[in-house]
């Protein structure tokens, strides 16, 4: 295909014929592009075609990605021509690292991470990488997403822990740090016992006391007992939340304290514990949280057949 | 009235953080927004004042400002400035999202047809699937958007552009040894890949127990403690990825074996109190688009409750109603509808049938044309669902179309009204957060007060909106102006219902057995 008339030869490209965009006639959602952008995905396509794998295509890949970091493709025939050549891949980790922290939500980012990391076999400045991602913003889910990949893939659980701390410390209503602590503690290899349980339900609940309107404290705490179906296992848990309700200051509009303890008496099953929870799911539904009306409904009715058909039989 | 807002305003138990800050800011914004919604609050002056900004009709109705919106989704259609080359490798997704959203609106016209399709044919692949622009590798969400947009078109020339062995092929070499599928080749794993994958083979009857195997023990593994799903098994609860993991479920007839008591408690905390919109995890902020991610997730989990998700999959059998379950011996059958006759009464003049317009096989209306305003004519209707009870009407003409080619029709069904719907959330609260703080007043619509609007935030608010006002009602749910009825999408594909059957009508007459596609291709190449 022919140059077009007005372009200039990228410097360095002198010998290779540019591939113009093969797009239709009349394009739909054409997008006007930059001339510089134009020029270097012409000569992009020129490098894809022959298969060119060299220090000038790896050059050009970054010259796009510095346009447009979602260019999957871009990052993709990066990957080969590091490869190919044998780069020095700690260093591609430090250009990944300024790519990030400009451009932190970014998919191919991340990925191309990966795919590096794997290559050299080694993980070891992944955590520290995350850390300073998470600097930045707390939540990114990208970020949160490659430290548990790293951590299932290499390990280096230690101190983990102690990480989702740290962070909780700043700020408690970090839902990602707590999902972080779920992760780290099914997976780093211990097994959770009844024990271990019962120290991560304390953990909770002591934050529930510092906030007690906080959810990710309560869905970190609901998550061991409802899907588990072990109240009855931890009967200090449902102390606890009746000691709250009692005494806290905030508990009198908690939606949370009063859903948990719904579930726990749901889970009791008897017909006085059932009818304890319809009570708190009326509560929750009338005066607590009525803008989810339909929902606590949904939850009336269930209990309410459970406990037709305990009388019943 | 501003004691019913304060309320439902975050509660900092003494111990403020980021997140409670970032929260009481979004909510300050949100109130602004939401001022009108209490008319009885408002001076003579400020309610002229929203009717001269069309957010509110003669009678003080929250108004769909139609008009606004489809003149920013067609200009999205031409040429976009230098400032879009971050979308350079998503076009599909451009024309998706503004093909879509007009196709809500009713106001999909078929001049753009030919040069849509060309387009999106210049962005597939010799060896199968779309890329994200011409000469791009092919990968899956844009070839999601890409055969949606085909679809959404329904015409035989946009159905007969895709390459369904090659795009088969594709999704063979992605499948991934962990049961989800690469976004491309040597890219990354995670449940969007599985959504865009099943989800389209599912329509192109290309669902094969090859392309099935070990894609619901992947995406069972990725629901957390919370409820919520995650993108990889371990990660955060996200309602992205909640929506295209439930979704997968749902087609394979694997629905029942996630937690769904959790998942909808889940689903239905992500509503926030204030606003009315949905956040996209916990304490998150709340954002437009996952009006359709939370809130259509929410319409499948009920599809789900109630049997009846073989009413979206639009597939037979299946424990479920709905879909397959190659572990135990069935094969996909599309087919759980009936694809009943167009109507042709004759209010038009023009088009094949001496009367009817089928913008849907690429005719358009004739210069000159004109009916009268307020005189309904239907022009095709589909029934839905395994006991045939539902009844969708595709399109009833109402207005002027004319020389200028410009249709203003209209979907009225039914009288509107708003009420509290059979979804497990607030659906008159969604409602308002679309209409008064994710619409702008210029036309388009975004994720929050203080965001611009985009095409990605009008395509999801939109469908959000299309979901509560139709999903599992006979009679649609609209909030405000009774002319903010959208088109009823089909929860689960994302197109509209009536071209989501029509797609399955059309693709179920062809072969879908693994060797045979594999075959065709070879003899392609
Ligand atoms: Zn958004």
């Amino acid at each position: 295909m022919a140059m077009y008339v007005d372009q200039q030869p990228l410097p360095g490209w002198e010998d290779v014929t540019p591939i113009p965009q093969a797009e239709c006639e009349n394009p739909v959602a054409r997008i006007a592009y930059a001339s510089d952008y134009e020029t270097a995905m012409d000569y992009f396509r020129a490098a894809q075609a022959s298969g060119e794998l060299s220090e000038r295509a790896l050059e050009l890949t970054a010259d796009i990605i510095d346009m447009n970091s979602a260019h999957y493709t871009a990052w993709q025939y990066r990957r080969r021509c590091l490869f190919a050549l044998n780069k020095d891949l700690a260093e591609e980790l430090s250009y990944v690292r300024d790519v990030a922290l400009s451009n932190p939500k970014n998919y191919q980012i991340w990925y191309h991470r990966r795919a590096v990391v794997e290559q050299l076999g080694d993980a070891s400045t992944e955590i520290p990488f995350v850390d300073e991602v998470l600097q930045l913003d707390a939540k990114n889910y990208h970020a949160w997403a490659h430290r548990q990949w790293a951590l299932k893939t290499y390990g280096g659980w230690e101190g983990e822990l102690e990480e989702t701390e740290a962070l909780l410390t700043a700020d408690l209503r970090n839902n990602s740090a707590w999902n972080h602590r779920w992760f780290v503690i099914h997976n780093a290899g211990v097994a959770v016992t009844a024990e271990a349980v019962a120290a991560e339900a304390e953990f909770a609940l002591r934050h529930i006391e510092r906030a007690v309107h906080n959810e990710s404290a309560w869905n970190y705490l609901r998550g061991y007992l409802v899907d588990g179906a072990s109240f009855d296992k931890h009967p200090q848990v449902k102390a606890h939340c009746q000691k709250l309700l009692a005494e806290h200051s905030g508990a009198a509009d908690c939606a949370h304290l009063h859903n948990l303890l719904a579930e726990a008496h749901e889970q009791e099953g008897t017909e006085e514990s059932l009818n304890t929870a319809i009570e708190l799911l009326q509560k929750l539904r009338n005066d607590i949280d009525p803008v989810r009306e339909k929902y606590w409904d949904r939850r009336i009715a269930r209990a309410t057949a459970k406990l037709e058909r305990l009388v019943c039989a | 009235m501003e004691e019913y807002y304060k309320r439902l305003e975050v509660q900092t138990d003494g111990c403020p953080t980021r997140t409670t800050v970032d929260q009481a800011e979004c909510e300050r914004t949100c109130t602004v927004s939401m001022l009108p919604l209490h008319m009885d609050d408002l001076s003579d002056q400020e309610v002229l004042e929203f009717q001269n900004r069309g957010i509110l009709n003669e009678s003080g109705d929250i108004v769909l400002m139609r008009a606004k919106h489809i003149a920013y989704l067609r200009k999205g259609l031409k040429v976009l400035p230098a400032g879009f080359v971050a979308l350079d490798a998503s076009r599909p997704w451009i024309i998706y999202w503004i093909t879509h959203s007009l196709d809500l609106l009713n106001a999909l016209r078929s001049d753009d047809d030919a040069a849509i399709i060309a387009t999106l044919a210049s962005c597939q692949q010799p060896t199968g699937g779309f890329g994200g622009g011409p000469q791009q590798l092919a990968h899956c969400a844009p070839t999601y958007a890409a055969v949606l947009t085909l679809l959404l078109l329904g015409t035989e020339a946009a159905y007969s552009a895709v390459d369904r062995s090659a795009l088969y092929r594709f999704f063979t070499s992605i499948k991934h040894p962990s049961g989800g599928f690469r976004m491309h080749e040597d890219g990354e794993v995670d449940v969007r890949g599985t959504y865009t994958v099943i989800s389209i083979a599912a329509l192109l009857n290309i669902l094969t127990p090859e392309l099935v195997q070990g894609v619901a023990e992947y995406v069972l593994a990725a629901q957390t403690y919370e409820g919520g799903f995650g993108g990889e098994p371990g990660n955060e609860a996200h309602g992205g990825y909640a929506f295209c993991a439930f979704a997968t479920l749902g087609i394979l007839g694997r629905a029942s074996d996630a937690r769904l008591d959790s998942l909808e408690w889940w689903l239905c905390h992500r509503q926030m109190r204030l606003e009315g919109g949905f956040q996209g995890r916990t304490n998150k902020l709340v954002d437009g688009c996952y009006s359709f991610w939370q809130g259509g997730t929410l319409a499948l989990l009920e599809y789900v409750r109630r049997g009846r998700i073989g009413e979206v999959t639009l597939l037979r059998g299946g424990k479920e109603g709905g879909a397959i379950r190659p572990e135990h011996g069935e094969s996909p059958e599309p087919g759980n509808f009936e694809l009943l006759k167009y109507h042709d009464n004759i209010m038009l003049e023009g088009g094949k049938e001496g009367g009817a317009i089928r913008p849907e096989h690429g005719e358009s209306p004739e210069p000159g044309n004109v009916i009268l305003p307020e005189v309904p004519c239907m022009l095709g209707e589909v029934k839905l669902g395994a006991d045939g009870s539902r009844r969708c009407y595709y399109v009833h003409a109402h207005g002027q179309m004319g020389a200028d080619g410009v249709t203003t029709f209209m979907h009225m069904v039914s009288p509107a009204g708003v009420h509290s719907g059979a979804l497990a959330y607030n659906q008159r609260d969604l409602q308002r957060y679309v209409l008064l703080c994710a619409q702008q007043p210029e036309g388009g619509l975004r994720d929050k007060p203080g965001k611009t609007r985009d095409f990605y935030h009008t395509c999801y608010n939109l469908s959000g909106l299309s979901v509560t006002q139709h999903c599992l009602t006979e009679t649609p749910s609209v909030l405000g102006d009774s002319a903010n009825e959208l088109l009823p999408t089909n929860p689960l594909y994302n197109i509209t219902e009536v071209k989501a059957a029509m797609a399955m009508a059309h693709f179920a007459k062809l072969p879908c057995e693994h060797d045979a596609l594999m075959q065709q291709q070879q003899q392609r190449q």
